[in-house]
């Protein structure tokens, strides 16, 4: 009984650790998708939500040529965006591939992806510094005499644009730098030694052969613009109405069907843009090199170098920026964001270590970001295990699922969560959101630690077990310890995506029960003093601290060899 | 400028040409010529400042010293795109993002000449390296000797003053590379190009080069045809590079005034022609193994040395042996299996060679 039992066990081994995983992605992200669907069919009237089946919201959606309006407005805003990220990203890549220095180097590397680690309403709170008609920027082309009266930068598509090109331009710069850097040095070479020029090459070899680089980061880019929900709503001042503001008003209505439809709508335009990026990444598939790729950086020097090295210093500055200002403002003496600061003072901070409600959230906060850390780690470390190591039929296609999430608007997410939860009554509870940051971390985890098992030395584990420890005792004292910086690295991940989480958390917190994020969006919204400053300066020296911390755990080898097989 | 009229005939020259990374010194003092219309190997181990010197000649390296030039003019400032030579590269370089025709139209492309002669010169060059109607392959669905036929025609095409191969076919196999050697000399014959080929195997550059550069440590060690270095090669390092051979420490005993001389090496005396050596000098001789003959003692020749069989290796068409002969000196021999007579380990021998047979060395 007992050996059929363990033999049961042992042959499904792969299922069983996929189960966690299956139970987050499937009972929580799949079900909501599906309860969606549903939703969006019901029926809206008089200001009340019946579930009679009538599909009128969908009929309302592409009858209203408003909403029409809106998609465009989405889309356009969205292709700008990626326009733009590619503009100053492909420089920005290209002159990184040139630094010779391996300390501006790693600078220029934290620099330009430290955005990540930092809040997104930190980040919006930065531009809105910068930004604004009082902001830096307006004072001090005010101060030079370039203009006199300020000019419009936020409230408007500018703002939103700019402060979405901040926030996603690593996602741009980073899959171009690493198809440059993969680039064949001897192609280079090849193309010279035809007759080609420096300009002639990069134009005819260099950039035909980065395009699957371009491709991968528009696609991101415009995967993640076109379902921005935080920057367009703060910086544009409700002028800038895109999809993922109409499924947050329709939500407020209780108009569910309708922001059913729009999130669906959301849904299909990035399931769109995701399929058409493909078939053009497919297209340039066939640009595999002949032989051993033999990358080296190419000498510097000549007029292009010294421009492409301004260019990197410039969008260094950008990219600081905004973080920069945040920690100036926290000390300022007057209450208004005044630039130039008036005056020094820690009052910020005081107020903010004695406000109420950000006590709360970030106690919320750090509990809901510890438990859902634990969780998409063991879930996600279970799952790795299977699908690296077991036997998995359609190993491919359970990847796609688990990594699905990833590829899903926030907002859409959001609300279609926001849905199952109060049908299940288990709306506002700490579980549910932690059991949601758990499924938004899971791919991160799941794709840190498989990478990282890929690497461990299979013959390591084989002779602690021939030398008589059993799988749990291997796993523990030999696999763990080959593994540790994809798991720091993955833990990182997780908790962070957890504790920033704004855009789908906004529809599943009670006023009673928020997240910090959430408390500071909704601060933003109704006042604009330092206090915010103050707090995320906080919050970035806090996540200085954990990213110091969690590298201490690392050893620098590994971290590049993680690093190089993304 | 009477020198370069003097080297006219050269269509690339080095003159006293160094180059140094550093404190590594790559190319040091190379003085060359290399005639118009002849296949010229560079020979030598890996490290030896061969392709260095081929991409010096090429524009990717600049002389630290030394002059460089191509058809009588001074290039040492001319950037690898503004040269007349082309390159085929050890990893081939092919541009994946292109098919052949593209690969090959490259050159022309870049340099603006009119699409009808581009087309015309692009078939014709194809033709010459056997790839009509391959035009529209990508570069990853040819097999290894075709993809090294479309990089020799991508350079080819261009007329280059001098193509420079830079051991293009390291990386095939064998028999392919065999194969690829015959074709490569048909291709050169039939253009008409100057070939300057990279390689660090002797057997390549015996085959197809007309002269052979053999370097070491960044220096010219011998340069001449492949049977000259082969039969009197000057140095240690030439004799051991090129082919097998037996290197004898010997002492000189005698010198004729017509150039012969009586060397000895433990008890070992023996005749050589051409040695320029003093008596009382210490040099080294090389013997190849299929100059010596092997005997049974009772028709050893008077001349003959008496030895003792101690190793015996059957390669095929070839026997080889191992013949101990005086204290200390073991001498490796070489025979026709099929026509000669055999032998087995602790067998008593005599071996005798041709006073020309033994290559006083240099060093």
């Amino acid at each position: 009984m007992v050996a059929a039992a363990l033999a049961f066990v042992a042959r499904r081994r792969a299922s069983l650790q996929l189960l966690p995983a299956f139970a987050l992605t499937g009972g929580v992200f799949a079900s909501a998708m599906l309860l969606l669907f549903s939703y969006s069919a019901f029926t809206f009237r008089g200001g009340q939500l019946t579930e009679e089946v009538s599909f009128s919201a969908w009929q309302k959606f592409f009858a209203d040529p408003f909403y029409l309006g809106v998609v465009a407005k989405t889309l356009q805003l969205a292709l700008g965006v990626t326009a733009a990220a590619l503009v100053i990203g492909y420089p920005t890549a290209y002159a990184l591939t040139k630094v010779r220095s391996s300390k501006l180097l790693v600078a220029s590397y934290i620099i330009i992806f430290s955005p990540l680690l930092v809040s997104l309403v930190v980040r919006v709170y930065g531009w809105l510094l910068l930004l604004s008609d009082n902001g830096v920027i307006n004072q001090a082309l005010r101060a030079i005499g370039v203009i006199a009266e300020p000019i419009r930068l936020i409230y408007n598509d500018a703002g939103v644009v700019i402060a979405l090109v901040h926030i996603l331009l690593p996602f741009m710069i980073f899959p171009i730098l690493s198809v440059l850097l993969q680039f064949d040095h001897a192609l280079r070479e090849a193309s010279n030694d035809l007759g080609a020029n420096r300009v002639q090459t990069f134009l005819r070899v260099v950039f035909p052969m980065s395009l699957p680089g371009v491709v991968a980061g528009c696609q991101i880019v415009f995967t993640l613009a076109i379902s921005a929900f935080v920057t367009p709503e703060l910086l544009g001042g409700g002028k800038v109405q895109v999809l993922s503001r109409a499924i947050w008003f329709n939500v407020v209505d209780v108009n569910w069907p309708l922001a059913a439809v729009e999130a669906i709508v959301l849904l299909a335009l990035a399931l769109a843009a995701l399929f058409i990026f493909d078939l053009a990444a497919r297209s340039l598939r066939a640009m595999r090199p002949t032989g051993s790729p033999r990358p080296r950086r190419d000498s510097p020097g000549g007029v292009i170098d010294r421009a492409l090295r301004v260019v990197l210093f410039g969008v260094l500055a950008f990219v600081l920026s905004p973080l920069v200002f945040v920690v100036i403002n926290s000390f300022n003496g007057s209450a208004f964001n005044s630039f130039p600061p008036q005056g020094f003072s820690f009052q910020w901070y005081q107020f903010v270590l004695g406000y109420a409600p950000f006590r709360e959230g970030m106690v919320n906060s750090l509990i809901i970001a510890s438990a859902s850390t634990l969780l998409a780690i063991v879930a996600g470390m279970l799952a790795a295990l299977a699908l690296t190591r077991g036997r998995v039929r359609a190993r491919g296609i359970l990847n796609a699922f688990f990594l699905s999430p990833l590829v899903m608007p926030r907002v859409a997410i959001g609300i279609a969560v926001f849905i199952l939860l109060i049908r299940l009554r288990l709306f506002g509870t700490t579980g549910s959101l932690v059991l949601v940051h758990a499924m938004l971390s899971l791919p991160f985890a799941l794709v840190l630690l498989s990478a990282s098992l890929v690497n461990v030395n299979r013959s390591l584990e084989e002779a602690a077990m021939d030398l008589g420890a059993g799988p749990l005792r291997t796993f523990w004292s030999v696999t763990l310890p080959q593994i540790r910086a994809g798991l720091v690295v993955a833990a990182v991940f997780a908790f962070i995506t957890s504790f920033d989480e704004t855009e789908a958390s906004i529809f599943l917190v009670r006023p009673a029960n928020t997240t910090l994020p959430i408390q500071m969006f909704l601060y933003l919204e109704q006042y604009q003093n330092p206090t915010l400053a103050a707090l995320s300066t906080l919050l970035i020296a806090a996540t200085i601290v954990l990213v110091v911390v969690a590298l201490r755990f690392v050893r620098g080898a590994e971290l590049a060899r993680l690093v190089a097989r993304r | 400028m009477s020198a370069d009229a003097a080297r006219a005939s050269d269509v690339i020259e080095l003159r006293d040409v160094t180059r140094a990374f550093g404190e590594v010194v790559a190319v040091d003092h190379v003085s060359l010529g290399i005639r118009q219309g002849e296949f010229f190997a560079l020979l030598g181990p890996s490290g030896c400042g061969k392709t260095t010197t081929l991409r010096i000649m090429a524009g990717f390296e600049r002389p630290s010293s030394g002059d460089i030039y191509l058809r009588g003019r001074r290039v040492n400032d001319v950037p690898p795109y503004r040269r007349e030579t082309n390159l085929v590269f050890q990893q081939l370089a092919l541009f994946p993002h292109m098919d052949v025709y593209d690969n090959v139209a490259f050159g022309l492309r870049v340099k603006r000449r009119p699409a009808v002669e581009t087309t015309e010169r692009v078939r014709s060059v194809l033709g010459l390296v056997e790839l009509g109607g391959y035009e529209r392959r990508r570069m990853h669905e040819l097999s290894g000797g075709q993809q090294q036929r479309v990089a020799i025609a991508r350079a080819l095409v261009n007329e280059p003053a001098v193509l420079l191969l830079d051991e293009p076919l390291g990386a095939l196999d064998l028999k392919l590379r065999l194969q690829m050697q015959r074709e490569l000399k048909s291709m050169q014959r039939r253009s008409g190009t100057t070939f300057v080929y990279v390689t660090h195997d002797q057997g390549e550059a015996l085959a197809m080069a007309d002269r052979v550069a053999v370097m070491q440590f960044g220096k010219i060690a011998q340069l001449g045809a492949p049977e000259h270095i082969y039969s009197k090669p000057a140095t240690r390092f030439v004799a051991h590079f090129i082919g097998d051979t037996n290197i004898i420490p010997v002492t000189v005993r005698e010198r004729a005034a017509d150039g012969s001389a009586v060397l000895e090496t433990n008890g070992l005396r023996f005749a050589a022609v051409d040695a320029d050596a003093r008596p009382g000098e210490a040099r080294h001789v090389s013997l190849r193994p299929e100059k010596i003959r092997i005997a049974a003692p009772h028709a050893a020749r008077p001349d003959g040395h008496g030895g003792t069989v101690t190793d015996v290796t059957f390669l095929g068409p070839l026997t080889r042996y191992e013949v101990a002969v005086a204290k200390d000196v073991r001498l490796v021999v070489q025979t026709q299996t099929e026509s000669e007579e055999h032998f087995r380990r602790d067998d008593a021998v005599s071996l005798s060679w041709a006073p020309n047979a033994p290559v006083v060395l240099k060093d």
